[in-house]
């Protein structure tokens, strides 16, 4: 079978081997590939939904924009509300984006936003539940592999000020075990 | 189990040698002499490598790219974790708990630790950071990269080896054409002795 036998010629035998399987050091080199992925094609799956901008891929990663570049330059969000989009711009089908675990363990799916302060509080949640914040704390989407649900997006703006600028804010999103 | 013999000898030639400065001198000597060494494949070796828990998926010891029965991580489109990813998120921290396990088959306590080659994969190597660590990430990583960061592991135990891929540098994947791996191996090395210098 898999059984190989080495032949090496090395003086006498004297040196007493100290027990059965006791070695000293070993070193041993192996093969290692990690490919980094789109978020279309990684491991955790994501994939803007529609085509009117709310959702795209940019260069490689989800990004969102409100209002859209197809949408009128002039709207935009009104203060001290919480806004739910559930769609894209310019269509009825559910859903901004998708997340599919593209992995090999079930996980927990939930966003999170690290800094808060001033700026818009985003969100996402299950656009087939859009009452549950999916904030991890409690609330997730559970995923087995090849799994995914459609997501929408909730901003909240209470206590954020009128600018012109556009807020620019992260949103994290965690798989986890 | 089987039983296997590990019967080589080494060291009788140098300390005859030492003394042997009168006549008969000699340059060199070559003098075949039997010894057997049984070779075997990483999950019965001294020194086990078996694929884990948690992400043992990522771990080929047969088929795939690896036939040969040494271990081999793939987090590509050669391993199959089940969703049909084919590789880590840039622009994220990607977290393997318990990828492979290292075992300590011999005897006594071995200090464990490993090296590894990033590969530029197509970008820039320099916004990748990879980290092989003890235990649960969520926990406090504790890596064991580098002679320093060794882990002792007794007699007859195991440790579960995770790995972290931090990738949040990369901002504009697209454009940076991400094609190879980026990771291309990893070393792992055991001792008698703690080579930190600490206990």
């Amino acid at each position: 079978m898999r059984r190989r036998r080495l032949l090496a010629a090395l003086g006498a035998a004297a040196v007493a081997v100290p027990g059965s399987g006791a070695f000293t050091s070993v070193t041993a080199e192996r093969d290692a590939e990690v490919d980094l992925e789109n978020d279309a094609d990684a491991y955790l799956g994501l994939v803007d939904l529609g085509a009117g901008g709310r959702s795209e891929t940019d260069a490689g990663r989800l990004t969102f924009s409100f209002p859209s570049d197809s949408e009128p330059s002039q709207l935009g969000l009104g203060s001290d509300s919480i806004y739910r989009f559930e769609t894209d711009a310019g269509t009825t089908d559910p859903g901004l984006f998708e997340v599919t675990n593209q992995g090999a363990n079930t996980v927990e799916v939930y966003a999170s936003q690290t800094n808060t302060s001033g700026v818009p509080a985003i969100s996402i949640f299950d656009v087939a539940d859009p009452a549950t914040v999916l904030d991890g704390n409690p609330d997730s989407v559970t995923l087995a592999p090849g799994q995914s649900f459609e997501g929408g997006v909730r901003i909240d703006t209470h206590g954020v000020s009128i600018q012109n600028a556009p807020y620019e804010v992260t949103l994290t999103l965690h798989a986890e075990l | 189990m089987e039983r296997r013999k590990f019967v080589i000898g080494l060291g009788s030639l140098a300390a005859g040698g030492a003394a042997a400065t009168g006549t008969g001198a000699f340059t060199s000597v070559t003098a075949d002499r039997d010894a057997e060494i049984d070779l075997e494949d990483d999950a019965d070796a001294y020194l086990g490598l078996v694929a884990g828990n948690d992400n043992g998926w990522a771990v080929q010891t047969a088929g795939g790219s690896s036939a040969n029965g040494t271990m081999m991580i793939e987090m590509n489109g050669q391993s199959s974790p089940g969703g049909g990813g084919t590789g880590v998120s840039a622009n994220a921290i990607n977290v393997f708990d318990d990828v492979f396990r290292i075992q300590n088959q011999s005897n006594g306590q071995k200090y464990v630790w490993v090296e590894f080659t990033k590969s530029g994969g197509g970008g820039a190597t320099a916004d990748v950071d990879i980290d092989f660590y003890v235990g649960d990430h969520s926990a406090g990583p504790d890596s064991i990269v580098g002679s320093g960061e060794a882990a002792a592991v007794g007699e007859g135990n195991e440790i579960a080896v995770g790995i972290v891929v931090d990738t949040e540098d990369v901002q504009n994947y697209n454009n940076q054409g991400w094609t190879g791996h980026i990771l291309e191996d990893v070393t792992i090395h055991a001792e008698d002795t703690d080579p930190s210098g600490g206990t």
